[in-house]
């Protein structure tokens, strides 16, 4: 490569000098050259790269479009003809780091190139990041934003120079655990057993799965005057208008969608169906309100018991579904259900 | 007759279509006609074509329903599959004949009466190649039996019409041994002599009940309902539990695991050595509700306390809410003292960096792992493909190439233990 090695950057509409959470819905743009942190960065690569375009999408357009923002900003990023991605550092903001690792993931796997982020290690967007994309970590805050930036472009110009990336802890990136499947020697039924007589007789063994840690959300309080209250239908049922427009798929699914029921009074088998692989599909198909109880709110709406019901219904099909799938796609739905102002949800699934 | 149960193994060379059915010094005939007109007499069964898929074959078997080893009861009270080819007594002693390295595998591509199409995972199994390696059944001789029902039938008759018919081909073969010389006989005792100063080992069986495509038959029955029980390793191996899962192929139970199951063995072969091998737990999972959750788990565990164990061996099968099942398992074993290892399969996504786990409890501290079944693998091309033409749900030709997830490949996630593919950390390069 010879010559100065060719980067595009992505950050949010904040960095990018956009606008806050006013612009939050700004949908996908692009700058010549280095817009915000990406200036500090191409001086941080001491003449041996330059940013030749920023792409920046606005955090809130990016979480509810997520499949056609990737699809677009590939496309700017692919147009750059770049040598190195990089996006971020998204810091503790959740909707900025899914928004980076994503992007950063799809350019690492699209167009195969050195793509590399950063982020604090319990942002969410560190469970949608995937191989081979990278991810550095960083505090909440973006107070550290120089030493960050050093550390990006270090990590960088090591990538690029195809020097052996080593250990996580050694290199300073965050591993992401990765898992493969291996043919072992022995069936898991004959390694079972020493292990087995170990934990018997207090002897140290090692599991062959650690646990995973999970957050404990605390639930929010309950809804003061629930006759005032916006209740919406979610569910992970895979309940589709009949027809199934957007292929939402039987199992492993990684979206979810939004249709219109306000024009509804309940789902009937002749406009909605299922497509979820979990669970018998007949009696579901036969009358849809079993998996989304659309005819009971509707009654309890006319009763004055709730306010009102949301006009749409978040669908996807939970069928082994991971869970950092399923906790993207909450976090997603939360996202959207918080701005369309709904004070509960009534979250079924099977 | 004594408390025990005699099993004669019939080593299996070769299984060849013949003029004749008949088992000769490794050699097994199989007059086809006949075998053929055996399985039509099921009113339900409209069709039946047989093949022979042998280890190192070019060949493919796809739409898999069940995998059963051919046995046979030639003295005793009852005889094997009891509740459906013999009175659901089963009365575990005597002697069962057994032909060994041979497998008898059911194919069929399900449907359900009102047109509607009832979800079907697909089940393959390769008989050479990288696949073979993985799933256990490349390693067996298999006699392939693909049927087709005669008419629209409800799920429950087509699945019970299946399962029938390669319970009936499994005692038909296995038939051909009576009066022959084994190459080896156990003696499986019926009572267990305790060592008191070895630990006692529970077995338990957290199984399917749901649904006709993912169920377990106890005595033939539906286990839907059942609270956890015993049973003794002998039942098993005269096939009182059978197996009707027609999802999740890499980490369901097929009915062969049941009668050879491995883990049962490993129990059996350090009895009195290293541990006492107390019994058997058949668990129902999939239960609806929360409180039957619990409910089944703690009965399960005080089985298990009742039985002295100090230790508890606990499987699983499927995926999904299954999982809570067994884990709850684990917890109230571990609250009342008795030490647990979990086998389990991963979900970590095709990527491999997501959590293994949608559930788990904290006492799960010894989980032997049996895989990550979101990974894709390559099916590549062969020569011959049984059991099906296509694979399930696609125009994809079933001996063509496809790149599948690894949940399709038959009991290569066994959470009995029977396969060697598990998942480890890979460390970044």
């Amino acid at each position: 490569m010879g010559n100065r090695m060719r980067v595009v950057y992505y950050m949010n509409q904040f960095f990018a000098g956009i606008g806050g959470e006013d612009k939050a819905y700004e949908p996908p743009t692009e700058f010549e050259g280095p817009v915000g942190p990406a200036r500090l960065f191409e001086k941080k690569l001491g003449g041996k790269g330059i940013v030749v375009k920023t792409v920046s999408c606005g955090d809130n357009y990016f979480a509810e479009n997520a499949e056609k923002v990737k699809g677009e900003l590939l496309e700017r990023i692919r147009s750059a003809s770049p040598d190195v991605f990089v996006a971020g550092p998204a810091f503790g903001s959740g909707r900025h780091g899914i928004a980076c690792a994503t992007i950063t993931s799809t350019v690492a796997k699209e167009l195969k190139i050195p793509a590399v982020t950063a982020m604090h290690p319990e942002n969410p967007g560190i469970d949608v990041m995937s191989m081979p994309a990278y991810v550095l970590p960083t505090e909440i805050m973006a107070t550290t934003m120089d030493n960050v930036l050093t550390r990006i472009s270090k990590f960088v110009l090591k990538l690029v120079e195809g020097q052996a990336i080593g250990d996580s802890k050694v290199e300073g990136y965050i591993s992401l655990g990765r898992r493969v499947n291996i043919i072992d020697p022995l069936t898991g039924a004959d390694r079972l057993f020493p292990l087995l007589w170990a934990k018997l007789k207090a002897e140290d063994f090692t599991t062959e799965v650690p646990l995973p840690k999970y957050e404990v959300i605390p639930p929010p309080p309950a809804i003061n005057e629930i006759a005032k209250a916006t209740i919406a239908l979610v569910t992970e049922s895979g309940v589709v208008p009949k027809g199934n427009p957007d292929g939402l798929v039987s199992w492993s699914e990684e979206r979810w969608f939004k249709y219109p029921i306000s024009h509804l009074d309940d789902f009937t088998s002749t406009t909605h169906q299922t497509v979820h692989g979990g669970y018998e599909n007949t009696n579901v198909n036969q009358d849809p309100d079993r998996a989304v109880p659309l005819d009971v709110v509707r009654a309890l709406e006319k009763e004055g018991r709730i306010g009102k019901v949301a006009d749409f219904l978040l669908t996807t099909s939970g069928n082994v579904c991971t869970t950092d799938s399923a906790k993207r796609m909450g976090c997603e739905m939360a996202e959207y259900l918080r701005r369309e102002r709904v004070d509960g949800v009534i979250l079924t699934s099977t | 007759m004594k408390d025990e149960l005699m099993v004669k193994t019939y080593d299996i060379d070769s299984i060849v279509f013949s003029d004749r059915t008949a088992y000769d010094q490794g050699v097994l005939s199989i007059r086809e006609g006949e075998l053929k007109a055996l399985l039509l007499e099921d009113e339900d069964i409209g069709s039946v074509v047989l093949g022979i898929a042998r280890p190192g074959d070019s060949a493919r078997i796809v739409h898999l329903y069940d995998v059963i080893e051919p046995r046979t009861k030639v003295e005793g009270p009852g005889g094997v599959f009891s509740g459906w080819l013999a009175p659901p007594s089963g009365n575990a002693i005597g002697t069962i004949h057994r032909l060994s390295r041979a497998a008898v595998i059911t194919c069929t591509e399900l449907s359900s009466e009102g047109d509607e199409y009832t979800e079907q995972g697909e089940g393959v199994v390769d008989m050479s190649g990288p696949i073979a390696e993985m799933t256990p059944f490349s390693q067996t001789v298999n006699v392939v039996v693909e049927v087709k029902a005669k008419r629209k039938l409800t799920i429950d008759e087509y699945t019970k019409a299946v399962t029938r018919a390669g319970l009936k081909t499994a005692k038909y073969l296995a038939d051909t041994t009576v009066q022959k010389i084994p190459s080896g006989t156990e003696v499986l005792p019926g009572r267990f002599t305790i060592n008191p100063d070895l630990p006692n080992i529970v077995l338990i069986l957290v199984v399917a009940g749901t649904s006709p495509t993912l169920d377990t038959y106890v005595y033939g029955r539906s286990c839907i309902g059942m609270v956890p029980t015993l049973v003794h390793p002998n039942e098993m191996a005269e096939g009182a539990l059978v197996a009707f899962s027609s999802m999740a192929s890499s980490s369901a139970n097929k009915t062969y695991y049941y009668q050879k199951n491995p883990l049962i063995e490993n129990l059996h072969s350090h009895h009195g050595t290293r541990h006492n091998f107390v019994g058997v737990i058949i668990q129902r999972g999939y239960s609806y509700e929360y409180n039957d959750k619990e409910r089944i788990a703690s009965h399960s565990a005080n089985l298990a306390r009742f039985l002295k164990a100090n230790g508890a061996i606990i499987t699983s099968e499927g995926g999904g809410h299954i999982l809570i099942d067994t884990m709850l398992a684990c917890r109230e074993c571990e609250e009342r003292g008795i030490k647990t290892a979990v086998v389990m399969i991963e979900q970590t996504g095709k990527d491999g960096t997501g959590s293994p786990w949608t559930d788990f409890v904290p006492e799960a501290n010894l989980v032997v792992s049996v895989g990550n079944v979101d990974e894709f693998v390559h099916l590549r091309p062969v020569k011959t493909a049984y059991g099906g033409k296509k694979y399930l749900k696609t125009e994809i030709a079933a001996n063509a190439a496809n790149d599948v997830r690894i949940k399709d490949i038959c009991c290569v996630n066994s959470m009995l233990g029977a396969a060697r593919v598990r998942s480890v950390y890979e460390d970044r390069k």
